[in-house]
């Protein structure tokens, strides 16, 4: 009786281990390189501490065609970090993997008003994301589509 | 009268006693040196370097980073490890824990690297450091953005001048 004990809690255990596992594993499918519908950057999606973080490594137009120089957050509502280069900042934050290729509980954030949005994210299919941000009610919101950049087959 | 007299200064102690009691009050802490870690090879643009800590560490024993208020930087200093290292065209200096949202603190443009100046512009809005420190454990985020592939592990080191304070 004592060794069918034993042998449950441990039977236990490594089932709890390999579907935390499964989990992680399903949540890292987030993680790449993704272009927005409106094609002017890349973003970089990548783990940190357990959540996702997304931040942009590529701009179609880098530089200010005011200054002359590397495009900054000239929109962020804190005036001390307007001068934050646009090229690495951390657009999407916080992300959680909640299952059923969704990742929630994150925010976005749009450069070109400096605005902070909630934001859901789902997963489409393999190479494709859906992402919503939104104000209060995820009903009143805007669905983007992303696409993954993925590594053009040499024929 | 007297009475009265009496009962004025009995208030008026009270409230200076209460007054007293949640004022925070000043910690002395040595300036926190945290390595963050990017692991190689790295590639040209933007990369991150990270390392988890607690705030916890540098606090005498009497305080509970619960008792934390009134947090600020103060300061901070960045350094490369490897001086055969690409220098970066820019740094950003983020700050985040397991609940709450990643904050940016501050960050480095080309022109003060370019005058060997890693000195952290600070963020001026810094209350969201206080719900970070209180949390179990923190993040150091620094996102630099390299001009060359580099095909070992890049190391920034932080120098971090805390001006702390906590309520009794």
């Amino acid at each position: 009786m004592k060794k069918f004990k034993t042998l449950a809690i441990i039977l236990g255990g490594l089932f709890l281990f390999t579907s935390m596992l499964g989990e992680t594993e399903e949540g890292d499918k987030l993680i790449g390189v993704w272009e927005p519908s409106n094609k002017k950057i890349y973003l970089k999606i990548d783990k940190i501490s357990g959540k996702y973080y997304g931040k942009i490594v590529w701009l179609r137009e880098p530089i200010d065609p005011v200054t002359g120089k590397p495009k900054t957050d000239k929109n962020n509502p804190d005036e001390s970090l307007k001068n934050v280069p646009l090229k690495g900042f951390r657009m999407l934050k916080d992300f959680v993997y909640k299952g059923n290729g969704e990742w929630a509980d994150g925010t976005i954030y749009d450069p070109q008003n400096g605005s902070t949005y909630n934001c859901v994210i789902k997963l489409k299919d393999e190479n494709t994301l859906d992402l919503r941000g939104y104000i209060g009610l995820k009903t009143f919101g805007r669905t983007d589509v992303w696409k993954r950049l993925v590594k053009k087959k040499k024929k | 009268m007297i009475n009265y007299i009496f009962k004025t200064h009995i208030l008026v102690l009270c409230v200076l006693v209460l007054w007293g009691c949640g004022k925070p009050e000043p910690i002395q802490t040595d300036v926190q040196k945290l390595e963050t870690i990017a692991v190689g090879p790295l590639f040209e643009g933007v990369n991150t370097a990270t390392v988890e800590f607690d705030i916890q560490n540098i606090l005498p024993k009497e305080v509970k980073k619960e008792q934390l208020s009134d947090v600020r930087i103060k300061s901070i200093h960045l350094s490369l490890a490897d001086s055969d290292a690409p220098v970066p065209n820019s740094f950003t200096v983020l700050l985040a824990s397991p609940n709450t949202s990643m904050k940016e603190c501050g960050f480095i443009q080309e022109e003060s690297i370019k005058m060997n100046n890693y000195n952290v512009s600070l963020a001026k809005e810094q209350e969201f450091l206080e719900e970070i420190l209180q949390d179990k454990m923190q993040t150091l985020v620094i996102d630099f953005d390299l001009k060359d592939d580099w095909f070992d592990d890049f190391t920034v080191s932080a120098a971090i001048d805390w001006d702390l304070k906590f309520k009794k």
